[in-house]
Order: structure tokens, then C-alpha cells, then sequence
């Protein structure tokens, strides 16, 4: 049984497993425990009330320091509501080392960066503010000679652990998306993104589709995480989903703790997924999202995948801020003309999964619910 | 209360009634009812104090004559009341007061509506996030209204005389192109930022 967080500042052991995941309706963030009070950070949101970083706010919390704690720090896409404050985080860590897509590296992707210049004045920043600031520290890194480059994800490349990094509970992070495929469409849709002579000026698009969305397999001791990130099932079997599924075909390693893709949409599922590569019940959390008119997960996707475990915790329920003004005439006029107005993101919540490195790997984790975070099964249930 | 009069010199035009019986009266003029359409000027006069404190739409005449500033004139009327004449405005008023000013960027759009997120100021978290109608943009702005473009929407109170309305005012912004030259000066700058890092 979950608990509702009263206990929120005990850190964990050092050899016990943690993942803490953030999620307020537009954002994500994943915290991992690498042991000995290190850590993994895997995307990033803010707190909408106080503007910080919910990782490192989280650690603040627990009495680490980010400085020397964070050891690792992947941005899993270049979607806003996955690398809210991610430059931040990595400028505070600075023992970190910075893992992304391998399309960063491409000369299509400076063309895009290139952008920055013409467009950061613009409200609301230019869509490559973060990358902006995270290769501004990586450059600083290398002047003082503390730079380690950063790590480029493709599928079947180990992240963690890393040569001369402290790993007490012999943990091993690797991608498995995104697929060489993945980074090829990417590499050409960026020749449509970036910026050219006499065309109209804009905020820059989405950099990157969800198709070349980090997605994560951790183990340690037996234990097996998967962390699925943004990454959506394709038609084609080379990319998404389908290519991972094709890559763990005789591999025994079903996972017991799940990240759901894509706050639970049905874009992001396929059957393959939670039968060749997910336990039975196993442990499933689940961020939500609220943008436009779209709300994740629907209260048919919650379904679907309590079909599969009655194990799963949404973050935060996907409902977004309701629309104040302390202008009453503002406020009715900003409901008047539009079809629907609201604050994102919207509630903020912490699922904390914790669990001791020396037990079984499919005994359950001590599940504890922090802010907003509910059951699936609960949320369901009062909603309907 | 000073017992000394004073003057407001106001202009006015006699309105047909046939004509205009219906109709609201102009901004700045006083309309009165008459065989014919002329101008002239309106003469108030009371006491000092009374322009003083006149307020907009209050009923502003304790002792009123009118005249005419050409050769005809208009006695006072015989009832004996004073009719209360409401003073508007002797201008007309063109303010315009600005209630919020949002900034922001088309997320997404859809057949018949767009989205966008928007800021009051840069930092603002959390942010506001609406759908609108496409028809509440001008026709020419419609098809400007795809994904990252930016806008702008005001809110404000718009006087047109002593009428006063709330007004919503959302439009596309214009930018500028991008040019050879400052793409070129982005590059340099990507350049500058990239080369040092030693990818793997």
C-alpha cells in the first residue's frame, strides 16, 4: 500500500534503490539513486510554486548537495515540457556529466542552434534556450579543463556506470532507444526546422519528434527499471517501440518498475512492450501532461493500463491551474474570447519508489505519495 | 459655495427630429430637439465650484441658459424647470486604458481554433495557456497562426466619448525575416559555443 509522504527528507540508504519522479502536468523529472547519496537525473520540470528545479530541490531536501551529487544528467528529448530548467540543474551539478541524443552533434542540429541569436528575445525563449545553455556550460567545462564530453545516446550504448564514478550498488544504465534509424530521420527533419534566408521568423518547433526519445533499462542486483521517456510505437519496425521489442527478443530481463512512455497516451503503447518486456504487476508510474485541449492519461488510458498492473501512480492528476485574475474584468474577458484557458502546469506531485538492494527484485517497492500523486486506481475511481 | 458664476462654452447642433429621433447623440454635443439642424454653443452657468466637480455623466445644471452663438437664440422653458442636461464630455475622450498585455507563441492550430501559451512577463510560471477560435483573429492574421508564431493580446477599456467598452485585441506579430547576414552571425556564434567541446 502506498503512504501518503510525511518523511519526505529522509535520504535514502546507501545501498538501497530510489527512483523519485516528478511530474505537474507539463514537465518530467526522474531522479535515480546510484548509491552512496549519488545520483542520476533524467530530464527535468520546475515547481510551480517555487520556479525551482524539482530535482534540485528534491536533494536540497534530502541535505545533498547537487554540486557533488549529481553524477549524471540525461536529457531524454528537446521537448519543453522535459528539459524545463535542465540547464540549471547541469550548471548547479557540476561534477555531472551531460548525456543526450547523438544528433547534437550533426552539423544540421549547429544550424539549428544557430538560431538562438534571432530569436531568444521572443516571450517565452526560443525553444533552444536550454540546449543553448547547456553547451555554454559544457564550453566553460572544457576551459577549466573539468570538461568530460558529453555522452551521446544511441541504442545499446552503457551511460552509467562511468570510469572513475563512484558505483556502490553496481548499477548499469543503457539506452536502448534511440535507434540508428531514429537518429537518421532526425538528422533530415532538422534540415526543416532550422533557419533560412527571407523565411518568416518564429519560435522554433519541437527540435526533436518523440520517435528519438531516450528511453532507459536499469539494473542492479536483479533489479530492472525501465524508464521509457516520450518514446512512441511506430509503423515502422525500426524505429520507436517496435525496434526495442525487435532488439530484446531472447533476452530474460522483464522489468519491475516502469516508467510509462508519453504520460500514458495510447501513442506510446504496444501490447509487445508490457508482455515481452514488463512483469506481471509490475510497479507503474506515470506523469501526466495537459496542454491545448489534450489531457494525459484519459481516464481510458488509465484503464488500459490497469489492465495490465494495479500497480501504477500518476504524479499528479492531469488537471490543469484554474484561470485567476485579480482583475475580475481581465478575467472575464480572457473567458469570453477564448474556448478554454487555464494555468500549466497545473498540480505538482512525487512518486517516491524506494526498495533495498539485497531484497527480492520483484518484492514490492515501499511506495510513498507526495503533493498531488495518486493512485491510478484511486484517481479513476473518483473521477468516474 | 461661491456665489460667482462661471461659464462652460460647449458646442452643440440642433438635431431634426424626423431625422434623428433615434439616434444616440454624437459624442462632445448637447442634442436638443428642433425644427432644423443648426449648431451653436451651449452656455452653462453656475456656480465656480460646480465646473469643479463636475463628473463624468452627472447631471451637471442647476442654472442654465442656452444660447446660440449666431442671431438666433433659445429662451429657457417656460415650465419654469430647469431641464437636467447630463454634460458628456466638452472633448472628445480617445483614452484607453490597458488592463494586461499578454505576449506569447501559437503552440499549436487546428482547423477552426490555435492554441498558445502566454506571458504577462518573461519569468511568469506558471504560464497561461488558451485555445481561441481562429475567427477571433482578423482574416489576414488567420493563416499566419501556425505553430511558434508569435502573438500579442491586450485587454483594455477604450473611451470613445462618454462610452466606455471593454475591449480584447488579439494580433500576430511581424517579425522581421531572417537575412544572410545575421544567419551568418548565428552561425558564428554556434560555432564558437560548439567547437570546444570535445564529443566523443
Amino acid at each position: 500500500m502506498p503512504s501518503n509522504g510525511n518523511n519526505l527528507t529522509v535520504a535514502p540508504g546507501s545501498r538501497e534503490l530510489e527512483v523519485s519522479v516528478f511530474g505537474p502536468g507539463f514537465g518530467e523529472c526522474i531522479l535515480l539513486h546510484l548509491g552512496g547519496g549519488n545520483w542520476a537525473v533524467i530530464d527535468s520540470c520546475l515547481d510551480a510554486t517555487t520556479k525551482q528545479p524539482a530535482a534540485l530541490q528534491y536533494l536540497s531536501s534530502l541535505g545533498a548537495n547537487p554540486a557533488t551529487s549529481i553524477q549524471l544528467v540525461v536529457a531524454t528529448h528537446w521537448h519543453d515540457d522535459h528539459v524545463d530548467g535542465i540547464s540549471r540543474v547541469f550548471e548547479t551539478a557540476t561534477s555531472a556529466i551531460f548525456a543526450c541524443t547523438s544528433a547534437v552533434k550533426e552539423p544540421d542540429f549547429k544550424e539549428v542552434l544557430a538560431a538562438w541569436t534571432g530569436t531568444r528575445f521572443l516571450p517565452g525563449g526560443s525553444g533552444v534556450d536550454e540546449l543553448h545553455s547547456i553547451m555554454a556550460e559544457l564550453k566553460n567545462r572544457t576551459t577549466d579543463s573539468r570538461c568530460i564530453a558529453p555522452k551521446l545516446a544511441i541504442a545499446g550504448r552503457v551511460l552509467w556506470p562511468i570510469s572513475g564514478k563512484p558505483d556502490p550498488l553496481e548499477m548499469s544504465i543503457k539506452c536502448l532507444s534511440p535507434s540508428d534509424a531514429a537518429v537518421l530521420a532526425t538528422i533530415s527533419r532538422l534540415k526543416g526546422v532550422a533557419p533560412a534566408s527571407s523565411k518568416i521568423r518564429r519560435r522554433l518547433p519541437h527540435l526533436l519528434e518523440n520517435d528519438t526519445s531516450i528511453v532507459l533499462s536499469v539494473e542492479a542486483a536483479g533489479h530492472r527499471i525501465l524508464l521509457g521517456g516520450d518514446l512512441h510505437v511506430k509503423a515502422d519496425r525500426s524505429l520507436g517501440w517496435l525496434a526495442i521489442v525487435d532488439d530484446h527478443v531472447g533476452v530474460d530481463a522483464r522489468h519491475h518498475t516502469f516508467k510509462v512512455p508519453h504520460h500514458g497516451s495510447p501513442t506510446g503503447h504496444h501490447e509487445e512492450v508490457w508482455d515481452k518486456m514488463v512483469a506481471d504487476q509490475t510497479c507503474a508510474v506515470i506523469t501526466p501532461f495537459v496542454g491545448g485541449s489534450v489531457r494525459l492519461p484519459s481516464i481510458n488510458d488509465c484503464q488500459r493500463i490497469l489492465s495490465k498492473t494495479q500497480n501504477a501512480y500518476l504524479s499528479a492528476p492531469p488537471l490543469p491551474g484554474k484561470f485567476r485574475d485579480a482583475n475580475k474584468a481581465v478575467e472575464r474577458t480572457v473567458q469570453e474570447a477564448t474556448r478554454s484557458v487555464h494555468f500549466v502546469p497545473g498540480k505538482y506531485g512525487h512518486v517516491r519508489l524506494r526498495k533495498d538492494l539485497l531484497e527480492a527484485p520483484d518484492a514490492p517497492w515501499r511506495v510513498e505519495l507526495f503533493g498531488s500523486a495518486v493512485s491510478m486506481a484511486d484517481y479513476v475511481r473518483t473521477t468516474n | 459655495m461661491s456665489e460667482a458664476s462661471s461659464t462652460l462654452n460647449i458646442p452643440f447642433r440642433w438635431a431634426a427630429k424626423e431625422k434623428r429621433g433615434d439616434e444616440v447623440p454624437p459624442t462632445g454635443f448637447f442634442l436638443f430637439q428642433h425644427s432644423q439642424e443648426e449648431e451653436g454653443r451651449v452656455v452653462l452657468r453656475g456656480p465656480a465650484e460646480k465646473r469643479e466637480t463636475v463628473a463624468e455623466g452627472h447631471a451637471a445644471v442647476a442654472d442654465s441658459s442656452v444660447t446660440s452663438t449666431g442671431e438666433k437664440s433659445s429662451s429657457p422653458p417656460k415650465s419654469g424647470r430647469v431641464p437636467q442636461t447630463r454634460l458628456l464630455r466638452s472633448q472628445s475622450d480617445q483614452r484607453y486604458i490597458l488592463l494586461k498585455k499578454y505576449e506569447g507563441f501559437v503552440t499549436a492550430r487546428g482547423e477552426d481554433s490555435f492554441s498558445a501559451r502566454l506571458f504577462e512577463n518573461n519569468s511568469d510560471y506558471p504560464v497561461v495557456e488558451a485555445e481561441f477560435d481562429l475567427e477571433e483573429l482578423s482574416e489576414t492574421d488567420r493563416e499566419l497562426a501556425v505553430e511558434g508564431a508569435p502573438l500579442v493580446w491586450t485587454i483594455g477599456y477604450a473611451y470613445a466619448g462618454s462610452t466606455r467598452k471593454r475591449e480584447s485585441l488579439i494580433y500576430l506579430r511581424r517579425l522581421p525575416a531572417w537575412n544572410d547576414k545575421e544567419l551568418e552571425k548565428g552561425r558564428s556564434a554556434a560555432d564558437d559555443l560548439t567547437r570546444a567541446i570535445q564529443w566523443e
